[in-house]
């Protein structure tokens, strides 16, 4: 049942997708104006270094990359796929023992999420360029890879993005992943918590 | 009949003439303001133009606060997380500000296997929490919700010290932060802060300095 509703979701999401993208397509060739005369930027291809704290474990140094479509003003599709790598010893595990074995302690996680621009703005530095920038909220779905397990997950997030220049963006997010993991015990209900800051580019 | 007709609009036009004269009569002659070496006085009407302002933090220069969100605590779990936060801006740019909150940290995944160990008592697993921050306004701005709302906004770069006491020990922490604070009305600011709590932490006799992630959003009376 679990997995014919997530594979219902994975459905649902790519669905959402083409749909998103068809919808801008169709928009572009029925306005009338010429291709130069509108921003034509729909995509971002960005990169990240963050912190995760996985549950029952310490918090790592993480890596990430992100390939963001716009889908409207206010709506917009994220692929994102972050990394941790050998994951440390809990206090716990120093204590009784390892729970996983050192070739397992890489955490991976990718994920498909869409997200809402809540709050458009634009900021001023002190020459008054103005930048523009938005306060978002994520939700997804995704897979997370740890300790021999891959476990679908729940992404909920949220962060804020600033254009210093019209193609470079700087991004600041903090990501939540819930998973059920068996790692230590059966069917836990887990949650990791990813802060991280980024840069992109529009294109 | 046709006299009669005459003879109405006549009456009129003598009493509207009447009237008229009366009405374009002024009250006071060029004489009457002089100030009687033959300059005039000239009289300035009030102006009084209102000009609509945004609301902003502008004579005011402190916060009182209470957030809600989520800490996260290393090799433990993610929690809510209340507190209260005071600031206070020493000019547009700065800010120093005192925040103290609290999460009650739910028993890690190796605890609740081993209920017959006691890893640590209930009064110790509240992670309490307390530091004095220095902000610094990186980026001033407008933020746009919907079509018709706009409010100023700031994001400010936030990093102090402060103190940490969870798992039956107190220990001074290194917080680095970032905030985005919306301006609603002149009276309230909401904020959206993401901050790291790093903290040497000793717990089953492994000492280690520890990360925690938190992100709250909060409310704050201006005065």
């Amino acid at each position: 049942m679990e997995n014919r509703f997530q594979h219902f979701l994975l459905v649902s999401f790519y669905s959402l997708l083409l749909l998103s993208a068809s919808s801008i397509v169709q928009a572009q060739s029925a306005s009338g104006f010429s291709k130069d005369d509108i921003d034509s930027e729909f995509l971002e291809l960005g990169a990240n270094i963050g912190i995760i704290n996985i549950e029952d474990f310490p918090s790592e140094y993480a890596l990430g990359l992100n390939l963001t479509f716009r889908a409207t003003e206010d709506i917009f599709l994220q692929l994102n796929l972050m990394s941790a790598s050998d994951v440390d010893l809990s206090s716990a595990e120093k204590d009784q023992g390892a729970f996983i074995s050192d070739g397992d302690r890489d955490f991976l996680h990718y994920d498909m999420l869409v997200g809402y621009n809540f709050f458009q703005g634009e900021f001023f530095t002190s020459n008054a360029d103005a930048h523009l920038s938005t306060l978002h909220i994520v939700g997804g779905i995704g897979e997370t890879d740890f300790g021999n397990e891959s476990n679908f997950s729940y992404v909920f997030g949220l962060g804020y993005k600033i254009a210093f220049y019209r193609s470079y963006i700087l991004n600041f997010d903090v990501r939540q992943y819930a998973y059920h993991s068996s790692l230590i015990a059966d069917d836990d209900a887990t949650v990791a918590t990813h802060l991280s800051v980024g840069f992109s580019y529009l294109f | 009949m046709l006299g009669m007709k005459y003879f109405i609009l006549a009456i009129l036009l003598v009493f509207n003439s009447h009237a008229f004269a009366q009405n374009n009569t002024p009250e006071k002659t060029i004489s009457d303001v002089s100030n009687g070496d033959g300059s005039v006085r000239i009289i300035d009407p009030k102006k009084e133009v209102s000009v609509a302002q945004s609301a902003a933090i502008d004579t005011e220069r402190f916060e009182l606060g209470l957030f809600a969100g989520f800490l996260a605590v290393e090799d433990f779990s993610a929690n809510p997380v209340l507190g209260f936060s005071f600031s206070y801006h020493i000019t547009p740019s700065f800010l120093a500000q005192f925040n103290y909150g609290e999460s009650d940290v739910n028993k890690a995944t190796f605890e609740e296997l081993r209920d017959d160990a006691s890893f640590l008592n209930d009064d110790d697993r509240a992670f309490e929490y307390y530091n004095v921050l220095a902000g610094y306004r990186v980026l001033r701005g407008r933020s746009f919700f919907g079509a018709n709302k706009k409010y100023n906004s700031d994001i400010y770069l936030l990093a102090g010290f402060g103190s940490v006491d969870f798992a039956d020990s107190s220990n001074s922490s290194f917080v680095l932060g970032t905030s985005y604070r919306v301006v609603l009305t002149d009276a309230i600011v909401a904020n959206l802060d993401i901050r790291g709590h790093s903290v040497e932490r000793d717990f089953l006799d492994d000492n280690k300095r520890t990360f925690n992630t938190e992100y709250v959003f909060g409310l704050n009376f201006l005065f």
